[in-house]
């Protein structure tokens, strides 16, 4: 098949399928409804409702719950009247200190580090946006967002903190801290604003803004 | 019906704007500033070396201990298999499943979906393309979970030494676990699933 000529107007209308390639031109969709490829199934686009408002309401909470999650305490240990508490960051200290730095990184870097980043910087592009404004740096935010979005585990870390407790239950006495249920809140917040924001829409956005 | 590629296009992977190919390939897209490309560059080859490289680290991950306890002078390895083991005999079931899954049959469905996957591009095959496609959908949505047992490792390692009540080092094995998981992310984001589908359109 030859080229197809195209207008940049029309350019704009296309839409690939990111696992097929296959190209469909984009459609008004009725609220909630989402377009799927023809081919393969995957989901290309969707039409969300005030899906600014609702990814940057979501945003600011998760933000909140996650400097909540690393002030207090996350679990609390006690055997024989002695009792210890930990927080996010004693894990990987203790890693750490047992000669595993590249693991104690990696736990950092999961649990705080990349949603701490990523949540900093889609909260000053979702602000700019809203405010219809064109702030330095948007576009660099906007791919770092994107990028450090699998790199972010906090819900894993969830599982991964009611194996641990489960495992220690038979030894010792435990109990969650408050950081434990910032942090159950913050995976739900966490799941609400990736719900309510597709990366593209944003993009879409923002070169409207240029 | 066509592709963006038989179109003559290129689709932003970043931000998914659609740029004709003759403007745009080698160069970077104008809206978000990410390097654009018909494929992702190297796919098989990049793909296939991580693959290689997780399944060879998979057995120091799974042979090694994650933990090491020490309680009233009692020495405790637990490699992942038996740290499972002991949950069923606990009568935690429902815990055993989860570890399982996370830390056993997801890296086996990644490394086996991923090589078939890749075996599919290399020889052509064109069987079951729309399952395969939906099978890399899953494996790039449940490669994070298999860090459970990295964080579960974490958070007892943390929390017994404060404690006092024992001692719990992290075995030799933990860190090739975690490199595993590491690198079958990797494998999974530099496999272009488009290949697959190139295959067919090549065919037709």
């Amino acid at each position: 098949m030859s080229p197809v000529a195209v207008s940049s107007f029309e350019l704009r209308r296309l839409v690939a399928c990111t696992t097929c390639d296959l190209l469909h031109e984009r459609v008004p969709l009725p609220a909630g409804g989402v377009a799927r490829c023809a081919r393969c199934g995957n989901a290309l686009y969707d039409e969300r409702a005030l899906w600014l408002e609702h990814a940057l309401a979501f945003t600011l909470a998760a933000a909140v719950l996650l400097a909540l999650s690393a002030a207090f305490t996350l679990m609390a240990v006690e055997v024989g009247g002695v009792s210890a508490h930990s927080g996010l960051e004693t894990g990987p200290i203790e890693l750490w200190r047992q000669g595993h730095a590249p693991l104690a990184l990696l736990v950092l870097f999961a649990t705080l580090l990349a949603p701490g980043l990523r949540l900093g910087l889609l909260l000053y592009v979702l602000v700019s946006l809203r405010r219809g404004r064109r702030r330095p740096g948007l576009v660099g935010s906007l791919r770092l967002v994107d990028g450090l979005r699998d790199w972010g585990m906090p819900e894993v870390f969830v599982l991964g903190a009611i194996v641990a407790w489960i495992k220690l239950a038979d030894i010792a006495t435990v109990s969650l801290g408050p950081a434990m249920a910032a942090f159950g809140a913050l995976v739900l917040a966490l799941s609400a604003a990736n719900a309510a924001l597709d990366p593209r829409d944003a993009w879409d956005a923002l070169e409207r803004l240029a | 019906m066509s592709s963006a590629a038989r179109s003559g296009l290129i689709a932003c992977e970043e931000c998914g704007r659609v740029w004709p190919r003759d403007q745009a390939e080698g160069h970077r897209c104008a809206r978000c500033g990410a390097a654009l490309h018909r494929r992702r560059p190297n796919s098989l080859a990049r793909t296939t070396a991580l693959l290689v490289a997780a399944a060879i680290l998979l057995l120091p991950a799974n042979i090694l201990p994650i933990l090491r306890t020490t309680m009233t002078g009692r020495v405790k390895e637990d490699t992942i298999l038996s740290g499972i083991q002991h949950f069923f005999a606990q009568g935690q079931v429902a815990v055993a499943l989860l570890v399982l899954v996370a830390s056993f049959v997801v890296p086996g469905i990644k490394i086996i979906g991923l090589s078939w996957m890749l075996l599919s591009v290399r020889f052509r095959w064109d069987w079951r393309l729309r399952d395969r496609t939906a099978l890399y959908r899953l494996i790039e949505f449940v490669g994070r979970w298999s860090m459970v047992d990295v964080f579960m490792i974490s958070i007892l390692a943390g929390l017994v030494r404060l404690s006092a009540l024992a001692t719990i080092e992290v075995g030799p094995g933990a860190p090739w676990f975690a490199a595993v998981v590491v690198l079958t992310m990797l494998a999974t984001r530099s496999f272009d699933p488009r290949l697959m589908w190139d295959v067919r359109e090549a065919k037709s």
